[in-house]
């Protein structure tokens, strides 16, 4: 079962390096925000179910996976929160032009 | 060589170039995208010693940095909402 455990966080691993990968190397802001998301949904499933099967207690399973879910609705909103909120103040888009800023129809 | 050595090694190696982002990044958006990468990972190291520990205390820290990390960003956009308008 070890083993197991071992191979999902391997998994969880390469998931984490392509984020920070992706935070690094992405041009403009917003598709960095893209990025995050792959760090806090996909990576921490493999961590969480990895410590699960590392531990095999029933409270240590619970805790994991209510970690998991409180992170997977918290970074969704909270990433949405903050591109609505940059796009509203006016950092502009890479090669797009703002289409919130110039009072558009959205508002 | 210790297996959890290696994972929290790898753990802070990939917290660096985050760091430098933080610092150096053109925008508020990337500086905030790299904080946010910093604290899942700290979500995830303190998964991590849990697990190496066997005592299901520091999960339950790791719950309370995630919602501390949620309200930060709610803060943050907040902030960014009033900044440039």
């Amino acid at each position: 079962m070890q083993i197991l455990s071992y191979v999902s966080f391997a998994i969880g691993f390469i998931f984490l390096i392509g984020s920070v990968v992706g935070v690094v190397r992405f041009a403009d802001g917003y598709q960095k925000m893209q990025s995050v998301t792959i760090a806090t949904s996909m990576s921490m499933f493999w961590f969480a179910l990895g410590a699960a099967l590392y531990c095999q207690s029933a409270t240590f399973a619970v805790k994991a996976f209510l970690i998991y879910l409180f992170l997977l609705i918290t970074s969704a909103v909270s990433s949405h929160m903050v591109v609505r909120a940059s796009l509203e103040a006016g950092i502009p888009v890479l090669g797009k032009v703002n289409r919130f800023s110039e009072g558009g129809d959205e508002k | 060589m210790n297996v959890w050595v290696l994972m929290f090694a790898i753990m802070l190696i990939l917290a660096i170039p985050l760091g430098y982002v933080v610092i150096f990044g053109k925008t508020i958006l990337e500086r905030l995208a790299a904080l946010d990468t910093i604290g899942a990972i700290g979500v995830a190291s303190l998964m991590f010693f849990s697990a190496y520990s066997g005592r299901t205390i520091y999960m339950d820290i790791a719950l309370t940095l995630a919602l501390l990390d949620f309200l930060g960003n709610l803060a943050f956009a907040r902030y960014i909402w009033g900044r440039w308008q």
